[in-house]
């Protein structure tokens, strides 16, 4: 749902890097495995405890993907909107004009950055409020975008 | 096990809530298709994972299990 203009194109939306679902992973990995440590306890009751355990994990597991998947950055030919997702219902979505924006900057933090190719981006607007998003796939990508069309909305 | 099965129900009609909640959440904020793929793969794991609870609940014999985890008397006193 992004309420786009009529005219309004959307160039690039960026999620976070697949690397940022790694420790969620993990944690629903072993989720799903730890309850098999007891498997000696009688029949009936381990599956029932299992099916228990396993709804849980299952909300858990659907609670990082909402969080990873609903968190964006989109790019359209006139705006900018930064999406928040916090937890399961907590939501925000900033927004501002392509014309207005005055500096991008994007971070490769360390090794690991570097050899999956990811970054951070922060972009500055006029108004000295700064939007960012962590972690995102092929940052220079998105920034070439942003100051291309930034450039173009300042000119007409 | 009528208190148990009323709990346990209990358990899964907040389950319910909430899961409907987050999937008319993701819903709402989604833009493609892949949240609605993802909402019917939930819904259905959810589901079966209810409702073999309840089957398994009613499977289980709760007196016996009961029986199992009360602490057993010692059986003689040995004084030295």
């Amino acid at each position: 749902m992004l309420n786009l203009d009529p005219e309004e194109k959307v160039l690039l939306i960026m999620r976070h890097h697949w690397i940022t679902l790694v420790g969620p992973t993990f944690i629903v990995f072993f989720s799903l495995i730890i309850p098999w440590i007891f498997a000696s306890i009688s029949r009936p009751f381990f599956s029932f405890a299992v099916s228990i355990w396993y709804l849980i994990t299952l909300m858990m597991a659907f609670g990082f993907w909402i969080d990873y998947y609903l968190d964006a950055l989109v790019i359209t030919d006139k705006r900018i909107l930064d999406i928040d997702q916090i937890g399961l219902f907590k939501h925000t979505v900033s927004e501002f004009r392509m014309e207005r924006v005055q500096d991008v900057t994007i971070e490769v933090p360390n090794f690991a950055a570097t050899f999956f190719h990811y970054g951070n981006i922060k972009i500055q607007t006029a108004g000295e409020s700064f939007f960012s998003i962590t972690e995102v796939p092929s940052p220079h990508i998105a920034r070439d975008l942003i100051l291309k069309h930034a450039k173009s909305a300042a000119q007409t | 096990m009528t208190i148990g099965l009323a709990l346990l129900i209990l358990f899964l009609l907040g389950y319910a809530a909430l899961s409907s909640a987050a999937v008319w959440h993701l819903n709402v904020y989604s833009f493609s298709q892949k949240a609605n793929i993802v909402s019917v793969v939930f819904i259905i794991t959810a589901v079966t994972l209810g409702l073999l609870s309840v089957f398994f609940y009613m499977q289980m014999d709760w007196t016996s299990a009961l029986k199992t985890l009360q602490i057993s008397e010692p059986i003689g006193n040995t004084s030295i």
